[in-house]
């Protein structure tokens, strides 16, 4: 048997083949006349109707034609007319013009001039030469104002257009906290971080990934909490990322994160402001996506998953009891099953006798053994899941409910299955959704299975070792420099004052100030 | 590249030790439709042959347990008796009366009978130390007077499972009233590993007609045969001698220290009516000593009580009368464990433990009286005193009739 060589399989890119693309990315400059340079950017656009150019002159008795382009949508109107509007005045006092008309660069300059200070009024102005800075500005909603006759063009910052409202998370809904979630603009989700840290040792650097889509991607964190170590290895990933687009964030955790073969997550995605705010003082790194509503937050630790923001607006009683649920519900989401697997099939001996009794009862009748119907139950309730994603709002809540009611009954009527596996899936469903992160109740989601033929196999001393392996591949495991199981594995005292229980506030305070 | 090729190599291996998991297939694996659970065992003497008979009592599930209600006539237990020289043989033999593998580990129950018992039972402690399915902390019981077959035999009405039903009762019985025990494997092979102790074991008798008790035993408001817990079995070794009874058992625990509650009934001064006291809990302290190069034990009985019943006019208020009270109390504690001495003293078996009492304080002497401790048992002088200590008399004083 001949072992082949992994061959890494990039993201191919695939860039549009076209001559002139060379155009855009070398330094070459505009052309001086008007005309030219507006049939380059036509054919740059393959002449798409969103592509906004208004031409209009200015000055007398020499008029000047100018042309100021956008693209419709990403450019705010109201801004563009009022540059317009505002520029026209010069038409009214272009005597004062009349004196260097002969000279007719200077001529060209003056009135470039003039509108510059006209767009300062207007948003934040550049002044640009070169098409490579030209063609992304306009994609990212700025105006780029043409001169006939100069190399020069005004950017003029006019980025508007419409989001979505800010509304309540969708799937990190808290009971008493805040309601706000963040939305697909990054703009938008930093002023929410900005009203809630307002400090100026906040940075935030933005840059464009995505070779085809140039995705802005922002990086915020908080000078002096932040570890510089871990903040340059995430910029150093961010920067080798060379993929054609970045669609969701996801995209660029999976990238980003360790390489390790793992179904545990690494880096944690919030929806929340007021979550990722606290992760920002705990000193880690938020990246946000235009067009996700999630934040990365780098790096993420085990007990990092399983707190959510609600325990911050409970007392710290009932909230370290419920931490403590969430840590027991996560084991009986992957454990439950094949405990139970274990024991009807290996360890009868540790059943109590009366329990043992009615065990014997109800499995009278079913033809196959616990591992089969344990399987079938299990996976029939991951297709209800994936399909209850997808049912229409109207007729879901009725079709579940019928569904559950139906199946559940019709199949241990029928001695399908036996009463007691049908309670034991369904604690575990249920463990499942107590876990406050998805992408972690999606990994025990994974183990479960894993476990289940574990414990078919060699019960509950396969299930055990399955476990030690489990903890020893988690203490191996690393996110962005910290340990996974901090601040258990490498104990250290004041990190526990947060993780299973939440002490109360007054205990609390004095966390990592500047730490490095 | 040498590098890359090795690694090529061990991560081969790797693999093939990780598929070894699934190699194993479904090693042990029971499936619960193919298990029979054995909840009590039976162990008779077959006359003119040297083999005993095996019953081993199994549950039925559906009649059993709630879930899926059998419904019909079956009763909730079978039995299957089987020939066999060893219990091993038995139980494989048995393979042939029953569709399901039998299965152990849930017995609670070792029935013996009277004629076993004097045979000697030294046959079976290596099985059931032995076997990895039997637990240590079986009961054992020895029938009073009847098969253990016909033990098993009998439903009860009360508790579905007879099994359950007899251990309940003898446990019930050791806190209650005193008049037997609870003894398991354990216990016993601890008896008779320490030297100076010998083994006893709780007895159980059946009440009634078993001729007429079958399924409808629990089919009528009273049911023609009950499985009583009674007595105490003494033994000498594996062999059984002889049976302490009622009163005298409870001397047996109350020199033991084991009397949880029971209840006495003392004469008042009248002789004709009786004082009921209610036993609440006591204690036995045991002293050895050596008079003229003899074993001498001093054993000293603390109780409290309280006034159960009575139905002669005493005042208890009058601390005089309390003291009387105790100091019958007293006497007929006294009475009952000189009783249980003389009993086993007259069998020469030592269930009280005093040879590892004299062993641990002694040993000097013990090593000269081993070899022959029954003799000396026998010959021992033992001087039991009882004190009670009247707590409470219920909610009254003085009882309702005047003298």
């Amino acid at each position: 048997m001949k072992i082949s060589s992994r061959k890494s399989y990039k993201n191919k890119k695939k860039t549009p083949t076209n001559d002139s693309t060379a155009s855009i990315l070398d330094d070459r400059q505009l052309n001086l006349e008007l005309q030219e340079n507006l049939r380059i950017l036509k054919h740059e656009f393959g002449n798409t109707t969103d592509l906004i150019i208004r031409k209009f002159v200015i000055g007398s008795p020499k008029s000047i034609e100018i042309a100021a382009i956008y693209m419709e949508g990403l450019a705010d109107d109201e801004l563009i007319n009022e540059f317009i509007t505002h520029s026209h005045s010069l038409m009214v006092e272009s005597t004062e013009l009349l004196e260097i008309e002969n000279n007719q660069i200077a001529y060209i300059q003056n009135i470039f001039n003039f509108l510059k200070e006209i767009s300062l009024t207007i948003g934040k102005t550049t002044v640009t030469s070169y098409w490579k800075d030209v063609i992304p500005s306009l994609l990212d909603g700025n105006t780029i104002v043409l001169f006939d006759g100069s190399h020069d063009v005004l950017n003029i910052s006019t980025v508007g257009g419409n989001y979505r409202a800010i509304s309540e998370p969708t799937t990190q809904a808290v009971v008493r906290g805040s309601k706000e979630g963040f939305i697909e603009s990054i703009s938008s989700n930093i002023v929410m971080i900005r009203r809630r840290v307002k400090n100026e040792k906040l940075r935030i650097e933005k840059m464009k990934i995505g070779e085809v889509s140039n995705t802005d991607v922002a990086i915020m964190y908080i000078e002096g909490f932040v570890k510089d170590q871990t903040l340059v290895e995430v910029k150093q990933k961010l920067e080798k990322i060379d993929t054609n687009a970045i669609l969701e964030s996801n995209h660029i955790e999976e990238l980003i994160q360790e390489k390790a073969l793992t179904p545990f997550p690494t880096v944690s995605s919030t929806e929340r402001p007021d979550q990722l705010s606290r992760s920002l003082l705990e000193g880690k790194i938020a990246i946000f996506v235009e067009g996700t509503p999630f934040a990365l937050v780098i790096p993420s630790v085990f007990s990092d998953f399983l707190k959510s923001s609600e325990d911050y607006t409970l007392s710290y009683a009932i909230s370290s009891l419920i931490r403590i649920l969430r840590y027991i519900s996560f084991h009986f989401s992957i454990f439950s099953s094949p405990i139970y697997i274990a024991i009807v099939t290996y360890h009868h001996e540790i059943i109590p006798t009366n329990f043992l009794i009615s065990l014997i009862a109800q499995r009278q009748g079913v033809p196959y053994p616990v591992i089969i119907e344990a399987l079938l139950l299990e996976f029939t309730f991951e297709i209800l899941r994936e399909a209850g994603i997808r049912i229409p709002r109207a007729i879901g809540p009725t079709i579940s409910i019928a569904g559950a009611l139906v199946i559940g009954e019709a199949a241990v009527s029928a001695g399908l299955v036996s009463p007691t596996m049908t309670i034991v899936v369904a604690l575990t469903a249920i463990s499942n959704f107590a876990i406050p992160s998805y992408s972690m109740a999606n990994a025990t989601r994974i183990l479960r299975f894993t476990f289940m033929l574990l414990a078919s196999f060699s019960g509950l001393y396969g299930v055990t070792l399955g476990y030690l392996l489990m903890i020893a591949h988690l203490c191996k495991l690393r996110s962005f420099g910290s340990h996974y199981l901090s601040p258990f594995s490498p104990f250290y005292l004041s990190g526990n004052q947060d993780a299973i229980l939440r002490f109360p506030f007054s205990l609390l305070d004095n966390k990592s100030k500047e730490n490095n | 590249m040498k590098i890359k090729w090795m690694m090529k190599i061990i991560s081969l291996l790797l693999c093939f030790i990780f598929i070894n998991i699934f190699l194993t297939g479904c090693w042990s694996q029971r499936e619960l439709g193919d298990i029979s659970m054995v909840t009590s065992i039976g162990v008779d003497k077959i006359p003119n042959e040297d083999a005993y008979l095996f019953t081993f009592q199994i549950i039925i599930p559906s009649q059993v347990s709630p879930v899926k209600g059998g419904g019909g006539e079956q009763a909730p237990v079978t039995i299957i008796s089987q020939k066999g020289k060893t219990l091993f043989e038995a139980i494989r033999g048995a393979s042939q009366k029953a569709p399901n593998q039998l299965f152990f580990p849930h017995a609670r129950l070792f029935v013996f009978s009277e004629d076993v018992a004097k045979d000697g039972l030294g046959d079976f402690w290596d099985m059931l130390e032995r076997d990895h399915e039997i637990r240590p902390l079986t009961t054992i019981f020895i029938t009073k007077g009847s098969k253990a077959k016909t033990i098993l035999t009998i439903m009860t009405p009360i508790e579905k499972m007879p099994s359950d039903s007899l251990l309940e009762e003898s446990k019930l019985a050791e806190k209650r009233l005193a008049f037997t025990t609870r003894v398991d494997i354990d216990d016993t092979i601890k008896a008779i590993a320490t030297p100076g102790k010998e083994p006893f074991m709780g007895g159980v008798e059946m009440i009634g007609n078993s001729q007429a008790a079958q399924a409808d035993n629990i089919k009528q408001a009273e049911p023609k045969a009950i499985i009583k817990a009674n007595a105490i079995a003494l033994f000498y070794g594996e062999k059984l001698q002889g049976w302490l009874k009622d009163g005298s058992a409870r001397g047996l625990l109350w020199v033991l220290g084991k009397v949880k509650s029971t209840v006495m009934n003392v004469p008042c001064k009248n002789k004709e009516d009786f004082i009921n006291v209610e036993i609440l809990n006591s204690k036995a302290q045991i002293h050895p000593q050596i008079k003229n190069g003899r074993p001498k034990m001093q054993v000293t009985i603390d109780t409290e009580a309280s006034i159960g019943e009575t139905s002669c006019f005493i005042d208890l208020t009058d601390s005089e009368e309390i003291v009387r009270i105790q100091e019958r109390v007293g006497k007929q504690i006294k009475k009952e464990a000189d009783e249980a001495i003389h009993i086993a003293q007259k069998y020469k078996s030592d269930v009280f433990g005093f040879g590892t009492i004299i062993y641990r304080s002694y040993p000097g002497e013990w090593k000269k009286w081993e070899s022959s401790w029954k003799d000396h048992f026998k010959e021992m002088e033992v001087e039991v005193k009882a004190n009670v200590y009247i707590r409470r008399s219920g909610l009254r004083n003085k009882p309702l009739q005047n003298k």
